[in-house]
């Protein structure tokens, strides 16, 4: 039996951060769906399940509800068994239903009721749907009563958390991490994290297709699973299947030395065009190394697809030859070192030590770096 | 430098070489009055040190005494380092310089005016003058006191020098102050001058397009959160369809609705049964009630039969008395009828008397009229023929009175033209001799003596046969209009068919007199009471004589006379009938009323008896009729048969009772019929509104459905995310531009800030020679001063901008202003007179005595001179007094 994991495309998610950018990220979630058909076809697997999070939403507007489905119909070989996950759970004339009433074709299979699925003769599909955003008892738990021959495969297919990592009151959308034991599952087919996971040797999270976010997966990626028979542990390939990828590095920076390697190693990522980069950059920069930073994250900014610092942990260190650029004595002079005493005076809030630190590369790029202009 | 003497001559007023004698250190003060010159040796000193003698500027042309042909010449001595120094300067005419030093000429011209300049330390400027250094800051013209000193740059720089030579310099203030501008520049863009959000800037941007997101996420959100309640009610509607729809409670809900029905059909036909007993029972009661009446009918018939018979006897007995009272009734009635139609024959016969009379006495009374009638048909008659007869002649005459307006127009006209053709015409002249006599001849006029007239129209003189002269006027219009006239009055009197106008006004005045008398006859008529024609009231004054006649011969026929009475006698007459008559009218009421209560009692008595006879024949009837019926001799038989029939219905009424009373033991009361038609009544209900809830349910079903479907197709789900998005991304630009805005305020008020300490420090030294004089004036102030020196403001108990305090005081702040300088400058050992030409000139008396001790204390280190019309008011100010003198040979 071989079929493809997937979960989480979340159709039709909003990107506003992105601005003019937002649509192609949008196109790539559902040409993700186009390289899982291709994928499928290429590695022989007729049946690509998907657990949970087709939609970003449970009320998508009519063109991005059906944007999936007609990628979907396109590969007319193809077995799509969708899922209604937290973020599309199958309420009554809900998403669902609005899906149902479109007639998708017979390779489309919705699977809103817990009952038995025959994918061929010698496989079950146990789907879990789930019908609230949160479900308080285990949505799989049917699974360990449900009748298949006894040679055939079980295939679980859900969506949910194994544990409650919030521990903050009661959990929603729980599965018993025992289950595949419990229920003789040959393998769980799970989503919800958006990051390719392997819970057990048989249950695993496929991560999303195309990422959405920074801090999860970098890559957009599916799994290939493949058992051999009736008890016979799976075979899981990861299958790359995004379009951009979300990298986040940290850099530490001391005296601005640094600077130029930092942006060397970012450049060598690659395919920087469809990179989306956030980089967290911590330490202390002389002010003329930070101006020369901004003018590197200028140039960089306009080599990703799109480029996030965080320098909240970034702090300036001026140093008397920045302090001298500003002015040697005089009124400038005290002024910076003025605003240099109140970024390093502890007792300040942090705001306002973090404020006198843009104040003094403020005054650092109107004075010393015009100065040297004029000079040039 | 300390002045000890000068003298001018050829400078403004001064023509005659003068001098101004009596300087010293200390304070000097030249009290003069007006046009003194004191202004012009304030110019002359200006000149004598700053500019070179060969000048011929507008202030060296200024300075020099007009069409004087005499050079304007300035010789200033003073004392500088310890040496006497002389500088005699010539402008305009013979120019020339001299500086000597303790009497010895060391400087000529141009090198005496350099040599000055070095020695007291001012350079050469723009221009042909020298920048005076801080003698222009120290040195106040007339009218310039009131102003904060200004220092030129030369004296910003001596100034500053003597600043810097104690405190250093204020170094990058101009940098900051740019870098401050910019900032300024920028934050503007967001902010107003009072820190107030600008319009269309980035911080005002930021904050709409915060709240706008806000706003849509808000409504956003709202709309999801209906569709979330849209789904939990869907869910719960559901689950009350399912419940509904739930075979079992249904099936149940029937079942009893059967059994109920069926107890109550059941109750229903008990309750018939025993409407049926009940009427059975009823019928019974009837029966019986029959049986008693029956009875009671049969004895009622017989005690009515001997009633009756007793009655009959009685009726009989009485009828023969009646009907003799009848008949004499009715013969008293006839006899008062017969008197009655005596009387009514002989009211007849005195009513025709009296109506002949009536009309004898009319025939009478207009037989008195006709005279009267007689008397006004003759004048009617007279009247008549004499109107005819004017009438005729008024008709004769044609002419009206326009027409004599016509004609005497004409006449004035005519008169008028021919009076002004005289005037213009030529007059002929002619004095015939008696021997001449009937020898001249004008027309057919023959002139005797002297004749004159004006010839108006062609003339021809003949003298006897000796000559005939044809005199022609000269043509005029007047004449032809006159001839005009003349044809239209013509063609009028022949048209009228007179000779001339006097005729046609004889011929009006005959028909005015003609007309008069036809008004007078008219008059005449109407009080005859006859219209304009008076034919119909003759006629009708004729036909009312003949009218009386004939009512007179009718009356007298009538009553048989031949001619009528006097009015009196019959008069008395009629009086005697008319009483006749009256008595015979009372005596016919009388009978009447007597008739009248006749015909009642006649009437009483019949009825009387035709009712006995009636009653009598009703009972006799009767009687006839009961016996059929009941025969007396089967009367008793009846009676007992009639009674065993009463036994009898009493029985079975009883039997039909108990069998009643036995049902209505056994069945259902009316309650408990009642409480099954509820119960029935209830479960129907119930059944109804199962019905009704599932119809109204689905129906809520169908429309939170569509609603839902409604917002799923509007993608309300990407819109919230959209607008969380959106929010929290205007929500960070808002932060980025107020942490920008807060960034360059703190730069901005940390430079402020640094530049107020520097030249706080570096005004120091200045606010450190000012403060005594500060104090003299306004104890415990301070002043504020800003960039070049300028007064800010000062502080007293508050601070106050320099340009909103009085006059008085900013003059008195800007003289306290310039000794401070002067003290400051005396201080690095650049002694500089003061020199204050006419201020103070707006300080009270209180203020200007605090001026004197300010000034005072100011001479103590250096000179000061004053330059003053007020005599009187700068007297207390003490110190030395300087004294022109003219000289009268140079």
């Amino acid at each position: 039996m071989r079929f493809i994991h997937t979960a989480d495309w979340q159709i039709g998610k909003v990107f506003k951060q992105f601005g003019a950018k937002e649509d192609s990220l949008r196109q790539a979630r559902l040409l993700a769906i186009e390289r899982i058909g291709e994928l499928a076809k290429t590695h022989n697997a007729p049946h690509v399940l998907v657990a949970g999070d087709i939609y970003d939403s449970e009320a998508p507007n009519v063109v991005m509800l059906r944007a999936p489905i007609e990628r979907m119909k396109q590969f007319k070989d193809i077995h799509w068994h969708l899922l209604p996950g937290n973020h599309d759970p199958h309420r009554p004339e809900g998403l669902w239903d609005r899906i149902t009433e479109l007639a998708p074709p017979p390779n489309i299979h919705l699977h809103l009721t817990s009952r038995p699925f025959s994918l061929d003769d010698n496989a079950f599909l146990l789907p879990s749907p789930l019908i609230r955003k949160n479900e308080y008892s285990d949505p799989t738990e049917w699974m360990n009563n449900a009748e298949t021959p006894p040679s055939a495969i079980r295939i679980g297919l859900a969506h949910g958390g194994i544990v409650n990592f919030t521990n903050e009151g009661e959990a929603a959308n729980l599965i018993d991490a025992a289950r595949p034991a419990k229920a003789a599952l040959d393998y769980l087919a799970l989503g919800d994290w958006h990051r390719t996971c392997q819970i057990a040797p048989a249950v695993w999270y496929a991560g999303t297709p195309e990422p959405d976010r920074a801090g999860g997966q970098e890559r957009g990626t599916a799994l290939l699973i493949e058992i051999k028979g009736r008890g016979s542990p799976p075979l899981i390939t990861p299958l790359t299947t995004g379009t951009y990828r979300w990298v986040t590095r940290d850099e530490r920076l001391s005296d601005g030395a640094e600077l130029a390697d930092i942006d060397n190693r970012l450049r060598n990522e690659g395919d920087l065009p469809r990179l989306i980069l956030r980089l967290r950059l911590d330490g202390m920069l002389p002010l003329f190394a930070h101006a020369e930073m901004q003018r590197r994250l200028v140039d960089l900014e306009a080599a990703v697809f799109h480029l996030e610092v965080d320098q909240t942990a970034l702090t300036v260190r001026p140093t008397e030859a920045d302090l001298e650029s500003i002015d040697f004595d005089g009124v400038l002079r005290l002024s910076a070192d003025r605003l240099k005493a109140m970024v390093e005076d502890s007792s300040q809030a942090a705001q306002l030590r973090k404020r006198a630190q843009s104040a003094l590369v403020e005054l650092y790029l109107r004075t010393a770096i015009q100065s040297t202009r004029e000079a040039s | 430098m300390l002045i000890k003497g000068l003298s001018v001559e050829g400078i403004g007023r001064f023509t005659k070489l003068t001098q101004v004698e009596g300087f010293s250190n200390g304070v000097n003060v030249l009290a003069a009055g007006n046009e003194a010159g004191k202004s012009t040796l304030f110019r002359a000193i200006r000149a004598c040190l700053f500019f070179r003698h060969d000048s011929k500027g507008q202030e060296i042309r200024d300075l020099a005494t007009e069409n004087s042909q005499l050079p304007a010449s300035v010789e200033l001595s003073f004392e500088h380092s310890g040496r006497n120094y002389a500088i005699r300067k010539s402008f305009l005419r013979s120019p020339a310089a001299v500086l000597s030093e303790n009497g010895s000429e060391i400087a000529r011209s141009k090198q005496a005016d350099e040599a000055l300049w070095d020695l007291i330390g001012v350079g050469p400027g723009t221009g042909r003058t020298v920048d005076d250094g801080a003698f222009g800051v120290l040195w106040v013209g007339q009218g310039s006191s009131f102003t904060v000193p200004t220092p030129s740059p030369a004296a910003s720089s001596t100034l500053n020098s003597a600043i810097e030579s104690e405190v250093g310099a204020l170094i990058g203030g101009e940098r900051a102050r740019k870098t401050v501008e910019d900032i300024n520049a920028e934050l503007r863009r967001s902010l107003t001058d009072t820190d107030r959000l600008r319009n269309d800037g980035p911080l005002y941007r930021a904050t709409s397009e915060l709240e706008q997101c806000r706003e849509v996420e808000a409504q956003t959100k709202q709309k999801l959160s209906a569709l979330e309640h849209q789904f939990i009610e869907l869910a719960k509607l559901r689950d009350n369809h399912r419940e509904l729809t739930n075979p079992t409670y249904s099936n149940q809900l029937a079942g009893e609705l059967a059994q109920a029905r069926a107890d109550l059909e059941a109750g229903r036909i008990a309750v018939q049964e025993i409407l049926r007993l009940e009427a059975e029972e009823k019928s019974a009661r009837r029966a019986l009630d029959v049986a008693i009446d029956r009875l009671r009918q049969h004895r009622e018939v017989a005690a009515r039969i001997d009633s009756s018979r007793r009655l009959g006897k009685n009726l009989s007995e009485s009828l023969p008395e009646q009907i003799e009272r009848e008949q004499h009734a009715r013969f008293a009635l006839e006899h008062t009828q017969q008197q009655l139609a005596e009387i009514e024959l002989q009211l007849r016969s005195m009513s025709t008397d009296e109506h002949k009379l009536g009309k004898l006495l009319n025939a009478a009374v207009r037989s008195i009229a006709k005279g009267e009638h007689s008397r006004r048909l003759a004048a009617l008659e007279s009247a008549a023929a004499a109107l005819i007869q004017l009438e005729a002649e008024i008709a004769q005459i044609a002419i009206e009175k326009k027409h004599v307006d016509y004609l005497n127009d004409y006449e004035r006209k005519i008169t008028s033209l021919e009076a002004q053709l005289s005037a213009v015409a030529a007059q002929l002249d002619i004095e015939v001799s008696p021997s001449g006599e009937g020898k001249v001849t004008i027309g057919k006029l023959q002139p005797k003596g002297i004749y004159s007239s004006p010839i108006v129209t062609p003339t021809k003189i003949q003298i006897s046969d000796l000559a005939v002269v044809s005199v022609t006027p000269a043509p005029n219009a007047g004449l032809d209009e006159r001839n005009a006239i003349q044809e239209k009055e013509s063609s009028l009197l022949k048209l009228l068919k007179i000779g001339s106008p006097a005729e046609a006004r004889a011929l009006l005045s005959r028909r005015q007199e003609l007309e008069a008398t036809r008004a007078s006859v008219l008059t005449e008529l109407k009080t005859l009471g006859a219209p304009k024609d008076p034919t119909t009231s003759i006629s009708e004054a004729k036909n009312a004589l003949a009218e009386i006649d004939a009512t007179v011969q009718a009356a007298l026929h009538e009553t048989g006379r031949e001619q009528l009475p006097p009015i009196k006698d019959i008069e008395t007459d009629k009086l005697a009938l008319e009483q006749s008559r009256i008595k015979l009218e009372a005596r016919r009421a009388s009978l009447e009323q007597t008739r009248e209560t006749q015909i009642v009692a006649l009437g009483e008595a019949r009825d009387r008896r035709t009712g006995t006879e009636s009653q009598l024949l009703l009972v006799q009837k009767a009687i006839e009729d009961d016996v059929t019926r009941y025969p007396d001799s089967a009367r008793l038989a009846q009676d007992a048969l009639l009674v065993s029939e009463v036994a009898v219905a009493e029985s079975s009424l009883q039997n039909a009772a108990i069998v009643l009373e036995a049902r209505r033991s056994t069945a259902a009361d009316r309650a408990e019929i009642e409480r099954r038609e509820a119960r029935c009544q209830r479960l129907e209900q119930a059944i109804k509104n199962q019905n009704d809830e599932l119809i109204a349910l689905e129906r809520e079903i169908g429309r939170i459905s569509g609603q839902i479907q409604a917002a799923g197709g509007d993608g309300i789900g990407e819109q919230f995310n959209a607008a969380q998005e959106q929010c929290l991304l205007a929500a960070r630009e808002l932060e980025r531009v107020s942490e920008r805005i807060a960034s360059l305020k703190l730069l901005r008020d940390t430079i402020v800030g640094c530049l107020i300490e520097g030249r706080d420090r570096y005004f120091e030294p200045v606010r450190r020679h000012l403060r005594p004089y500060l104090n003299d004036l306004f104890p415990g102030s301070e002043l504020e001063i800003g960039d070049n020196f300028t007064i800010q403001g000062i502080r007293r108990d508050r601070s106050e901008a320099f340009n909103r305090l009085s006059d008085g005081t900013q003059e008195q702040i800007a003289v306290l202003v310039r000794l401070a300088m002067g003290s400051m400058l005396s201080e690095r050992g650049q002694t500089v007179p003061i020199i204050l030409d006419d201020a103070l000139v707006y300080s009270d008396d209180d203020r200007i005595r605090h001026m004197f001790d300010a000034l005072m204390r100011a001479g103590r280190s250096q000179q000061v001179i004053i330059l003053t019309c007020r005599m009187r008011t700068f007297a207390p100010l003490g110190g030395n007094t300087l004294r022109l003198h003219t000289l009268e040979t140079h």
